[in-house]
């Protein structure tokens, strides 16, 4: 335990808790309305895509945060237009956009001139030790745009997440609720790169929500429930990280995996539960 | 009307007024959905022209159940309804977020699902999904209601109970406007009928 405190005697190791708390709070509230939607791997997709981005700004000298947001924005945006256009192929389209991400990512990264400092690792896997101050505050800034954009559209988030069709039928403004949700994830994806890696980010998104929608009966709580299993999830992942030498990103998702596992047995106890109940009752009602 | 640029309706010459209750019938395919379509705007108008008088318009479509992934419970989803009613200002406002909750249980008692509120979506049957979508339609306080097989799955009780809320509606000033396959079911609240055969729209006899 006494090991495990000390980490917060590091000025590197209190901003690496800190942007894993932001992080942790911020991907699964996206992530419950991209499950909602079935695009859970989206984000994994726009991973992909944020990598050139992220060559691009090594290559111009520019912060690849920046860059790499440009990047899967375009990307989200492009998605969704090819989604709502009902295009065949749509799903080809997309794999063209992923795939021609992460290979352009990875070409441009090895045209950097010679001594240039890439950090290609860091950027799939997460590398969350190496948190500036900066950092820190860029993180804060869009983790607090991700929470008050989705607190104040959740409503009209989750009338299209759930019946896009009749959304449309009463007028609601679809069209703009499904970028404004692409560019969320967008921003997510980048805001997460450093903390679980372009590679796992859609596990930080996902995994949260899917343990969350195991306990809980209703759309309101899975949101909460699903920050909050992400809090926990990247707070331990960096903690329990730097005390074993684990790699900080795997080490997230598989404490995001536990809490899946877990939840799927909290979840079929409880059902258990309450089929025994019922049958106690009609068999209690059946009797002369 | 129709789709691509390939009309499956021609020469439909027809207008559903307030306090009228008009039932659309026809066989399968015949292109009875696709007229509900064209008013919503999900079908194309590929000649003549098609005015919608109002922008409040409620409606049912026709689907066996709403799946969500994410549970969601039946209040949650009908309290949809509410949205164009209201904005992110608006919903600030506990007399507001008080006026739509009271709207989602009225619509709820209305359609026999008061109990079901909390229920998730997933737990009912096909037939109370679909009331609980007519309900999602009712909170809109829409000025024209159309529906899309609103009955199919839905026991007799409560066809009969969901006559009587479409005629009260059509009372009240609502002009309906129902795709159905079982026009006797709805007999109640129906006062005109339109047949779809052959890819046009003809008026049936009283």
């Amino acid at each position: 335990m006494s090991d495990l405190l000390t980490v917060l005697d590091y000025d590197f190791m209190r901003r690496a808790l800190l942007a894993a708390a932001l992080v942790g709070v911020a991907a699964p509230l996206v992530g419950t309305f991209l499950v909602q939607r079935g695009l859970s791997l989206v984000g994994d997709g726009l991973g992909h895509v944020a990598l050139a981005g992220v060559a691009a700004g090594v290559l111009t000298g520019t912060a690849p945060r920046w860059t790499a947001l440009v990047a899967a924005v375009g990307a989200a945006l492009l998605v969704e237009a090819v989604r709502t256009r009902g295009r065949t192929g749509g799903d080809v389209a997309l794999a063209v956009v992923f795939y021609g991400g992460i290979a352009g990512g990875v070409v441009l990264m090895s045209l950097a001139p010679a001594g240039t400092t890439t950090n290609l690792e860091g950027y799939l896997f997460g590398a969350i030790t190496t948190t500036s101050p900066g950092d820190v505050r860029v993180f804060a800034v869009l983790a607090a745009v991700l929470l008050v954009v989705v607190t104040v559209l959740r409503p009209w988030l989750f009338a299209v997440a759930v019946d896009e069709e009749h959304a449309r039928a009463a007028g609601l403004p679809t069209r703009a609720l499904t970028s404004a949700l692409a560019v969320l994830t967008a921003v997510t994806v980048v805001l997460s790169m450093r903390t679980v890696g372009l590679l796992l980010i859609s596990a930080l998104m996902v995994l949260p929500v899917a343990a969350a929608q195991r306990v809980c009966r209703s759309f309101g709580p899975v949101v909460v429930a699903g920050s909050a299993v992400g809090l926990v999830a990247s707070v331990g992942g960096v903690t329990v990280s730097a005390a074993a030498g684990t790699p900080s990103g795997g080490t997230i998702v598989l404490l995001a995996l536990a809490a899946f596992a877990l939840a799927v047995l909290v979840g079929g106890l409880r059902r258990r539960g309450l089929s025994r109940s019922w049958a106690g009752t009609a068999t209690r009602g059946a009797r002369p | 009307m129709g789709y691509a640029g390939r009309p499956l309706l021609r020469d439909v010459d027809i207008a559903v007024h307030r306090c009228e209750c008009v039932a659309v019938t026809g066989a399968n395919g015949s292109g009875k959905t696709t007229l509900l379509r064209a008013v919503l705007g999900a079908a194309q108008v590929l000649g003549g022209s098609l005015e919608v008088s109002t922008p409040r318009v409620g409606y049912v479509p026709q689907r066996d159940s709403l799946a969500s992934v994410v549970p969601a419970t039946v209040g949650e989803v009908v309290a949809v309804g509410r949205l164009p009613l209201t904005d992110p200002l608006r919903r600030l406002r506990p007399s507001a977020r008080r006026a739509d909750r009271e709207a989602v249980a009225a619509a709820l008692d209305l359609v026999g699902l008061a109990d079901r509120a909390r229920t998730p979506m997933a737990q009912l049957s096909g037939g109370q999904q679909r009331r609980a979508l007519v309900a999602r339609a009712l909170v809109a306080e829409p000025e024209l209601l159309l529906l899309d097989e609103p009955t199919a799955g839905v026991d007799a009780r409560h066809q009969r109970v969901l006559a009587e809320v479409l005629d009260r509606m059509r009372r009240a000033g609502v002009a309906v406007l129902v795709v159905t396959h079982e026009p006797a079911a709805l007999a109640g609240a129906i006062t005109r009928s339109l047949a779809v055969a052959d890819g046009r729209v003809g008026t049936v006899a009283a």
